[in-house]
């Protein structure tokens, strides 16, 4: 599969408490498989993905497709491994962060991972999405969709009830992710290369060229 | 932002570490790929916006800004360098406040154990406060304060002399727990030698619970009939009908208190693929199924008819050997898969013949499922019980009779869902109408081997009450108070001064004990037992 053959190489990482279903979560995305039984991840492992993206704009223009090969960072949740998965924060462009619907402390902890990402990141404002998993566990929830909305906001994160087990949400919201990465990659790579040219309202284009800088979306340090 | 430091991976044991390597490396592929493809690119590219967006520059020219290595960079190194540096100064081995470096050894063991379980895929929950628990447990040992009750303050002084003179049989026998493997090698024919950790084989350290607690790792113990080995298996053993034989002998140094295995060789194997078989022996002396129990012989390539000519060794006491089982497995080593199961033989200790020392042929058996139904015991309790008789000691000391548990240690307790389990022993002297006679020892926690070196006085006997009554000692788990079995000492006779009870289900060996106090007063009588789950219930 990885076999140059692709436009784009984007790594994306997926963290959060130990069992909250982040190994489930890519299994599902790139195998449209579920297991069930718990299989501890050993510090790090990864998956890939071939995926087309075409971006949208807000004036109807469609992108071409553009091939993505995604290398899904898979960590482990485990305290004993939190050095080792912290140093490979700095190698994704964007984060997965998951919390499991049917644990409070492990809502709770997004407090943590949020400020972890800060940290350890490749900038301080990194592109996240924020996974509330399990949700096919109706009966056994313990953490209320408001709330968590609530805490996707105040990071200004998107907030997705996904479910690993039958599917629900997991490819939206890595295809949500890999969106926000494109566009700030557009925006990073203008912004250094401020051309002369015209500068458009919204700023979303197609992924080729000089692409104006966004000037209400400015989360992008370059 | 100069060179960064290296990680402290050291926590982390041997096949972690692999494991994570090998990961790196297929990132390492991955990147070789990504450096073609930008190669290409740059010849082909004209645009440097869009080749640094094609390229990822954008994101390494921002992520330099604060990074100056990326992470698999500095893990890799972090690994590597670890290994060069495996010889740790003795200082750090003895050093406690170093934390979890100097528990490398111990640590590297438990962990090997756990990676059985992780290779495997096999479910595991590792319970990192437990198995951090049962490690420093490990490290520490017991501090053998001889505790007794306030009662027998009088007597202090006796029975503390003789715990001191035990303390050193006991340290040492806790140290079997730091046992490194040991074998011999055979100068002679080539063979695969696996590493202990590029086995793959079904044969679990831990229950499986929901799968276990296990890691854990944490695993991750008893039965004294049928096969012990599948009680801890977890999957399927293949479809392989078993065949053949293996031969070995058995030692037993007395001085050294050591077991030597001596696995010879096996014949007419069966053919776990297509006419092939690469076996290899794995010895569990049970009820110890965790790492520090397995040891394995050398793989052999394509035989059915192995040689091995190795030698185990483990350190075992005198008196806990005739408890022991040891299994003895032979597998099928498959690279890419769970290894196949070729047949086993069990050997109860307690009935060999240690005079026999010259190998013996034993046909292999099929692996027994066990239903949990069967788990009878949980482990072996290590004890000494005497019966002092009124005024032997003279001046009219004692004014009645005495009986003296001297509970030592429990060996091979069952790891529960967290991990080594916490334990506490209870004991009672039965007929017990008052309900006042119970004594129990502290809890000691996370251990499956907990020594508790404590020793219960019950007075108030004459000699002619012994038949008549029970020592019953139990086990117990706190939070919430669960009851793990235990053993109960006693004539057998089902009769108490003329009442039927129901607490004198002793078993055979029970009995025996319980004789052998009523025929030596005034000695000690050393014994193991199994902690038996059977015990009947009474109603009192």
């Amino acid at each position: 599969m990885s076999d140059g053959d692709y436009d784009y190489l984007i790594k994306f990482l997926a963290l959060g408490d130990s069992g909250v279903g982040k190994t489930s979560f890519l299994y599902q995305y790139t195998d449209c498989k579920f297991n069930s039984k718990f299989i501890t991840t050993v510090g790090i492992d990864f998956r890939e993905k071939r995926v087309v993206y075409k971006s949208n704009g807000p004036d109807g223009t469609v992108g071409r497709g553009q091939r993505i090969h995604i290398q899904l960072w898979d960590t482990a949740g485990q305290e004993r491994f939190r050095s080792l998965t912290t140093a490979f924060f700095r190698d994704a462009m964007g984060f997965l962060l998951l919390f499991d619907l049917t644990n409070e402390q492990s809502f709770l902890n997004v407090r943590n991972w949020m400020s972890q990402l800060q940290t350890h990141a490749y900038c301080e404002n990194p592109d996240i999405v924020l996974c509330g998993n399990k949700s096919d566990l109706d009966d056994q929830r313990a953490v209320k969709a408001e709330n968590a909305r609530e805490l996707a906001e105040k990071y200004g994160v998107p907030y997705f009830e996904t479910s690993a087990a039958n599917g629900e949400n997991v490819s939206r919201a890595v295809e949500v992710l890999l969106d926000l990465i494109m566009k700030r990659m557009e925006r990073c790579v203008d912004k250094s290369w401020i051309p002369d040219g015209t500068v458009r309202s919204n700023g979303h284009s197609t992924t080729s060229l000089a692409e104006p800088h966004d000037a209400e979306h400015s989360k992008c340090s370059c | 932002m100069e060179g960064e430091p290296l990680l402290d991976l050291c926590h982390l044991s041997e096949v972690e570490q692999t494991v994570i390597l090998n990961v790196l490396q297929r990132d390492a592929e991955l990147r070789n790929k990504e450096e073609g493809r930008i190669r290409k690119l740059q010849q082909t590219v004209s645009d440097p916006l869009h080749l640094r967006s094609l390229s990822g520059a954008w994101f390494e020219e921002e992520r330099s800004k604060r990074y100056q290595k990326g992470g698999t960079d500095v893990v890799n190194a972090s690994i590597r360098h670890k290994k060069r540096e495996k010889d740790i100064p003795l200082t750090a081995i003895f050093d406690k406040e170093k934390g979890n470096c100097s528990q490398l050894h111990e640590q590297q063991e438990e962990h090997k154990s756990t990676e059985r379980e992780l290779q495997e895929n096999a479910s595991v929950r590792e319970d990192d406060k437990s198995r951090e628990e049962k490690e420093s447990e490990k490290q520490d040992g017991e501090s053998p304060i001889p505790v007794v009750t306030p009662e027998q303050q009088s007597r202090t002084r006796h029975i503390t002399k003789n715990n001191a003179a035990e303390e050193n049989c006991l340290k040492e026998s806790v140290g079997e727990s730091g046992d490194k493997e040991w074998r011999i090698l055979p100068s002679t024919s080539p063979s695969l030698q696996m590493d202990s950790e590029g086995d793959v084989d079904s044969g679990s350290t831990e229950l499986d619970y929901t799968r276990f607690g296990s890691v854990s790792s944490l695993a991750s113990h008893h039965m004294m009939n049928g096969s012990l080995m599948s009680l801890y298996s977890v999957g399927d053993f293949g479809d392989v009908v078993v065949s053949g034989r293996i031969q070995f002998s058995l030692q037993y140094d007395v001085k050294k208190e050591e077991l030597y295995v001596h696995i010879i060789r096996c014949q007419e194997l069966a053919s776990a693929r297509k006419n092939r078989s690469d076996p290899y022996v794995k010895v569990y002396l049970l009820p110890d199924n965790t790492s520090r129990s397995k040891k394995k012989t050398a793989v052999k390539r394509k035989t059915l008819n192995p040689v091995y000519d190795e030698t185990m060794k483990y350190k075992v006491r005198k008196l806990d050997l005739q408890a022991r089982v040891l299994s003895m497995s032979v597998w099928h080593m498959e690279r890419m898969r769970r290894n196949l199961f070729l047949g086993e033989v069990e050997v109860r200790l307690g009935q060999w013949d240690w005079s026999e020392s010259q190998p013996t042929w034993h046909n292999l058996q099929p692996r027994v499922k066990l239903s949990p139904d069967d788990i009878i015991s949980r482990g072996t309790i290590l004890f000494s019980i005497k019966f002092v008789p009124p005024h032997s000691e003279g001046s009219g000391c004692p004014p009645t009779g005495e009986l003296h548990i001297w509970l030592r240690e429990i060996v091979g307790l069952l790891p529960t869902k967290r991990g080594a389990p916490s334990t506490f022993v209870k004991s009672v002297v039965l007929p017990d109408e008052s309900g006042v006679s119970g004594q129990q020892t502290r809890v000691v926690r996370g251990s499956v081997n907990p020594v508790f070196n404590h020793t219960m006085v019950y007075d108030g006997f004459q000699s002619s009450d012994l038949i008549q009554a029970c020592a019953e000692i139990t086990v117990w788990s706190p939070h919430p108070s669960t009851c793990l079995g235990g053993v109960r000492l006693s004539t057998g006779s089902g009769v108490s001064y003329s009442q039927a009870v129901c607490w004198m289900d002793s078993t055979d060996d029970e009995i025996s004990v319980w004789s052998s106090v009523i025929q030596s007063p005034n000695s000690w009588v050393d014994t193991s037992l199994p902690v038996r789950t059977n015990l009947q219930l009474c109603s009192d």
